[in-house]
Order: C-alpha cells, then sequence, then structure tokens
C-alpha cells in the first residue's frame, strides 16, 4: 500500500514536471537555458531519493532482495543528460561549470550520503570497494600512457606525412589497417610475438614485457590512437592558408622557422581536437583491455556479462562514461581557449 | 642594382619564362605588367629565389643570388602579396616585428622602427599596434602588409599586385602612399600588376610581358605614345592618349594670361582676345570677363573649384574643361594667385 502510493505520487509529480516544462518551454523562449535545468535537477534528485527510499523499504522486509535500476531510470538519465547539454549549448562558461558542478555534487550527495546503500550498483560497489579503486587507477593509467605515448609517436609521424609527400599515402595506408582489425584480434595477435620476445630478452621480461598483461594492451591501445593523431596533425597543418606559407617564405623563414612559428601554433586547435579523440576512443577502447589481463574498468564489465549481473556491468560502465565525458569536456575547454588565442575570435 | 640576364623557366613542356633581360635601376618604380599566366609572378619570385630558373643569372648589387642562401636573401628584400598573409595568432606589431626576429635585430630598435612605419602607412600605432588581423579591413591589413616589408629596411621591395583585391577608393588611396613612400625611403620597388592604369600612375619604369616574353620596357609617356606592336596597343586601351595625359603636368603646359584687376574693371580693357581673368589686388583670381562688341560680361568665379594648380595632369585638367563646359582654364597656385592658363588646344596640339 505504502510502495504504491509513493509510486504513483512520484509519476504523478515527475510527469507534470514533464508537462509543465513542455508548456514553459513553448510559451517562454529563455525557459531552455534555466527551466530546463533547474525540471531536470527537480527530476534527476526526485528518482534518485525515491530509488533509494524504495530499495530501503524492500531490504527491511526482503534481505536478501535484489533491486536495480530499470531500463527507465537510464533512459531517463540519458535524456536528462541530453537536455542539459542542449540546455547549455549556448551558455557562458562559468554558468555551464555551476551547472556541471551541481550535477556532479547531486550525485555524489546521494552516493556519499548513502541514500543509494541499498540499491544493488552499491552493494557491488561496497562488495569491491578496493579492488574498484584500483581498477580505476589502472584504467587511467593505461589510457593516458597509451595516448601519450601515441601523441610522443604521432607528431613526428604526422609532421613527416605533410612535409614529405611520397610517404603520406604509406602513412595513411598502415594506420588504416590497423584501424580495421578488431581489438581483440589484435590482443590475440600480440600475444604470440610478445611473448617470445619476453622469453628470449632478459631486459624485455624484466622491464615487464610478456604476452598477457599491461604490454600487448599498451601497444594496441597506442597503435590504435595513433590514427586520429597523425590524421590531425597531417590535416591541420595542411589546413594552414597557403597565403600565410608564402608570406613567411617569402619574408625569409626557413621550414623549421615555419613549422613552430606558423604552422603548428595554427594548427594546434586541430592537433587538439585528434588528441581529444585519441583520448576518448582509448578510455573505452581500454575496457577490452581486461580481456587480456591488463585490469581496468573492463573488468567489472566483463565479470557482470559473466554473471548476468547488470549492476555488476553498470558499476565498470558508469565510471568508464563519467571518465569519457570528463575527458571529453576538459579538451573541449582546452581547444576553446587555444583556438581563442590563437585565431583572437573575441 | 637588379641585372635579370637570359632568364629561362620552364613549367613541365611549357616555357614561362623566355630569355628575360631587365635592368632595374637603384631607386626605381619598377613596373611589370601583362595578362594572367604571362609569368610576371614567376619572374617576380625569381627575385627572391622563391623560384629558381631553369637557366640564366641575377645579380643584386653585382652579386650573383645563386651564391646567396634563399632565406639569407629572402630576409633582405621585402616581399608583398595580394593575399598579405599576415599570421592571423600574431599582433599587428609582432606581424611587423617578424623579419627584424630573423635577422635577429636589436628588439628596441626594431619596435621604434616598426612604430614608426606604422605611422609612414598612416596607420596611427596606438590604435593599430596591439590589433589582430581579423580586426582589420582589407585596406589596413595591406597597409600592415606594406609596413611588415619595410620593417627590416630593406633596399629592394618585390610586390606582387598588392593592391588587386582592394575597392577603387582604397586602391588609389594605396597607390599615392606607395608612391610617396618610395620617393620618401627610396627604396628599389618591384611591383606586378595586371592594371595598366595602376601601372601608369604609379610606375617610373614599366616591363610588358607576354606569355614569359619582354615585349617593351620603357618610361610610361615613352610607352603610351609609342607602343612598340599590336598587342602593347591593345593592351594600353583604345584610351592610351588620354591615359598619357595623367602622366602629364599643368606646369609644364600653361603659359601666360592676360588679366585686369577687379577695380580697373570700369576702364577700357586693351587686348584682342574674347575675354581676360580678373584678380584683386592680391593677385588672387576672381573671375573673368566677356568682351564683346555689343559691351562686356563680369562672370564671378570660385578659383577652389575653377582653377588648375601645377600639380594637376593634364587628364584632370580635361576632365574640368569638360564639367565647366569652357576650353580654357585659369592656373592659381595654393593661395589663389593667377599663374597662369591652359587651353584644349595646346593640349591637343602640344603632346
Amino acid at each position: 500500500m505504502f510502495f504504491s502510493k509513493t509510486d504513483s505520487t512520484l509519476f504523478i509529480i515527475v510527469e507534470s514536471l514533464i508537462v509543465l516544462s513542455l508548456i514553459l518551454n513553448a510559451i517562454c523562449k529563455d525557459a531552455k537555458k534555466y527551466l530546463n535545468i533547474v525540471f531536470s535537477l527537480l527530476i534527476v534528485v526526485l528518482c534518485l531519493y525515491s530509488a533509494g527510499h524504495y530499495a530501503e523499504i524492500v531490504f527491511m522486509t526482503n534481505k536478501i532482495a535484489r533491486i536495480s535500476f530499470g531500463v527507465g531510470f537510464w533512459v531517463s538519465l540519458f535524456l536528462i543528460y541530453m537536455i542539459v547539454v542542449d540546455a547549455l549549448k549556448n551558455a557562458g562558461f562559468v554558468y555551464k561549470i555551476a551547472v556541471v558542478a551541481l550535477f556532479v555534487f547531486v550525485f555524489v550527495f546521494f552516493i556519499t550520503g548513502g541514500f543509494l546503500d541499498k540499491i544493488d550498483i552499491m552493494r557491488e560497489f561496497y562488495a569491491r570497494k578496493g579492488r574498484f579503486y584500483q581498477e580505476i587507477s589502472t584504467h587511467l593509467y593505461l589510457s593516458f600512457v597509451s595516448v601519450a605515448a601515441a601523441a610522443f609517436l604521432s607528431f613526428p609521424l604526422g609532421i613527416l606525412a605533410y612535409k614529405y609527400k611520397k610517404i603520406t599515402e604509406k602513412v595513411f595506408a598502415v594506420l588504416n589497417i590497423l584501424q580495421t582489425i578488431p581489438s581483440i584480434a589484435m590482443f590475440g595477435a600480440l600475444i604470440v610475438p610478445l611473448a617470445y620476445l619476453s622469453k628470449h630478452s632478459a631486459f624485455l621480461s624484466n622491464i615487464g614485457v610478456a604476452g598477457i598483461g599491461f604490454a600487448p594492451a599498451f601497444i594496441a591501445l597506442v597503435l590504435y590512437a595513433m590514427l586520429p593523431l597523425v590524421r590531425n596533425i597531417y590535416a591541420g597543418l595542411k589546413n594552414v592558408s597557403e597565403d600565410v606559407k608564402q608570406a613567411s617564405i617569402g619574408m625569409g623563414m626557413d621550414s623549421i622557422h615555419l613549422l613552430f612559428r606558423v604552422e603548428l601554433p595554427l594548427a594546434a586547435a586541430e592537433i587538439l581536437t585528434g588528441l581529444k579523440i585519441a583520448l576518448v576512443q582509448t578510455i573505452g577502447n581500454a575496457a577490452l583491455a581486461a580481456l587480456i589481463g591488463a585490469g581496468g574498468l573492463g573488468v567489472f564489465i566483463f565479470q557482470g556479462l559473466g554473471e548476468a549481473s547488470n549492476s555488476l556491468v553498470m558499476l565498470g560502465v558508469l565510471p568508464l562514461v563519467f571518465i569519457a565525458v570528463s575527458a571529453e569536456y576538459v579538451m573541449n575547454t582546452i581547444i576553446l581557449i587555444t583556438s581563442k588565442r590563437i585565431h583572437r575570435h573575441d | 642594382m637588379i641585372k635579370l640576364i637570359d632568364i629561362t623557366k620552364k613549367f613541365g613542356n611549357h616555357a614561362v619564362l623566355n630569355n628575360i633581360n631587365l635592368h632595374i635601376k637603384e631607386g626605381e618604380f619598377f613596373v611589370l605588367i601583362g595578362p594572367s599566366g604571362s609569368g610576371k609572378t614567376t619572374l617576380l619570385k625569381t627575385i627572391n629565389k622563391m623560384e629558381t630558373p631553369d637557366s640564366g643569372k641575377i645579380f643584386i648589387n653585382n652579386q650573383d643570388i645563386s651564391d646567396i642562401k634563399g632565406t639569407v636573401l629572402r630576409r633582405r628584400i621585402g616581399y608583398v602579396i595580394q593575399s598579405i598573409g599576415l599570421l592571423p595568432h600574431m599582433s599587428v606589431k609582432d606581424n611587423i616585428l617578424i623579419v627584424p626576429k630573423l635577422l635577429k635585430t636589436d628588439k628596441r630598435i626594431a619596435e621604434s622602427r616598426a612604430l614608426e612605419l606604422l605611422n609612414l602607412v598612416e596607420l596611427p600605432p596606438e590604435t593599430y599596434k596591439n590589433k589582430f588581423p581579423h580586426q582589420l579591413s582589407g585596406g589596413e591589413a595591406q597597409r600592415v602588409g606594406i609596413a611588415r616589408a619595410l620593417a627590416a629596411d630593406p633596399p629592394i621591395v618585390l610586390m606582387d599586385e598588392p593592391f588587386g583585391a582592394l575597392d577603387p577608393i582604397t586602391k588609389s588611396r594605396l597607390q599615392n602612399q606607395i608612391c610617396r613612400i618610395h620617393k620618401a625611403l627610396k627604396k628599389t620597388i618591384v611591383f606586378v600588376t595586371h592594371d595598366i592604369d595602376e601601372a601608369i600612375k604609379i610606375g617610373q619604369k614599366i616591363a610588358i610581358i607576354k606569355d614569359g616574353n619582354i615585349i617593351q620596357t620603357d618610361e610610361p609617356q615613352n610607352i603610351l605614345s609609342h607602343p612598340r606592336n599590336s598587342f602593347v596597343a591593345t593592351f594600353l586601351g583604345s584610351d592610351r592618349a588620354l591615359k598619357k595625359l595623367s602622366k602629364l603636368y599643368v606646369k609644364d603646359y600653361k603659359k601666360n594670361a592676360e588679366c585686369v584687376f577687379e577695380n580697373e574693371l570700369s576702364n577700357d580693357i586693351q587686348t584682342n582676345k574674347k575675354y581676360v581673368w580678373v584678380i584683386d589686388i592680391n593677385n588672387i583670381l576672381k573671375g573673368w570677363i566677356y568682351l564683346s562688341e555689343n559691351g562686356s560680361q563680369y562672370t564671378q568665379i570660385d578659383y577652389e573649384t575653377f582653377a588648375l594648380n601645377d600639380e594637376e595632369t593634364l587628364k584632370d585638367a580635361v576632365s574640368k574643361m569638360i564639367v565647366q563646359s569652357v576650353k580654357t582654364l585659369p592656373v592659381c597656385d595654393k593661395k589663389g594667385q593667377l599663374t597662369g592658363e591652359i587651353s584644349l588646344t595646346d593640349i591637343v596640339v602640344k603632346t
């Protein structure tokens, strides 16, 4: 009796919020920017609170019951994410930060405040707390080290592909083929040669190279990250206006001056975009590293898939999505500041 | 100053430059003109080694430029192009300082020169030095382009259709400005254009180039009076006689004018002319008096709109005659004092 009452009350509140928001959107031009945020926030708070509350009540009567967020919850969360992104599209920087911080605060408040403790996903979390933090840091380490190494290799390669037309096509042919190899196949293909190398070279085995674990995951992620990086470095340099290049050469710049004072600064925004793509893509791909024993958030995802436990899958997926979205957001901000500094579009 | 000897350049089988010989004197404003695809830009680029000729030699101050490294040579030669090519991520001042920085010129000297150059191209440094290229109009940007080319005080400046993309009013202003700068700084300027009016207006010497061959090299008046062949004549246009007038000045064609003082108009005027100019006691032009058997008629005029001055061209004179519907115009100095007169007959007969 009590649950159904809360349920229907909640349903009516959320429904009326949505209808009210639709009406306000239709009559008020500025509704999108402020009202939609307020309504989204209210809906998130209501959903989280009622879900947590419901789980606690169920738990009181039935200790072995497992209460998970249903599909509707995730879909709603996704829709609210879309609405917020849309509402913030033309908003000022400070306002954006404030709204994002507010939403993060709400989630952190509900999670750390223990309101969701009886929900399945949180119970999975408490059961694996130590492992969770360890896998997150492994995931971050693997992703960032791979992208850093890929960037280190891609810079000279992108510049060479731009300066020497003869090798341009060859570089991209190789990188494109690498990109088409499925990740699992790539991991598999790396096991044999790496195992062989590690067996026959004391140095390599001492620094931790082995057929499984970090080494194959790192190599595969580096290779995948190189295409977007090299492609954007090449395109960025190529897109620098021919007039600017001609004028610079005409003033007596040599190719080093031209590269460092003109071409790279003017290509910076595009190069950073390549870095963003590589980073987001690598954070996602790194989930597969768990398959080859390199750890990372993929561990929970594959374990959850094996146990048919959606909550465990979500324990891996949610932080993964959060890291990827944050990385994209941070990179977008850096790109915006860079292109403003360079192109001075004020 | 610049000597080009037997310059030949081919792109594939197509000869872009065919045995070009040119001699550009120090301090000369030299214009290379020709239709598009004639090779004029390629020719210009051989001078700063942005293009290397297949054969032939180029000497600058008697030094063979094939002995000089391209980048070193280019830092000593100013270069202005139509698309300007200001670096969008640098302020106006930093754009001007590019070559001085490449040459490692003392920073303070270079900066004060940059500000002087902004003044020279009539962009007040305080307003413009910290602006960025996208904040400038086309004309302003090209003036920064000119200042940038002059930043390291190069003896030679190469200009490749610098005013080609500007509107007519801005273009005309910048043409006057570059002539003034040329006179003030005594640079050797090699200027490429396809605009014959521009060439005649600013060039001291013009080389007409077609299909990689120099057809005629001479001073503008001589080319206008004696085009070497029908191509040159066509290129100059059917109004070339009028264009020639734009290179001739009133001061060289005016003659003495008859005049009477305004306060003596009542006296009998002794002349065999149909009219005389009327001046006041300070010699300032006041009008003219038309004389006939039936008496005389005094017309007052304002010298500022009616009279010519010494620095105006014969083209201006003819134009003013048409506007005022007269065959003769007075010539005054800046204060309005009558210094002579010029008639349509004189222009037609003497030029």
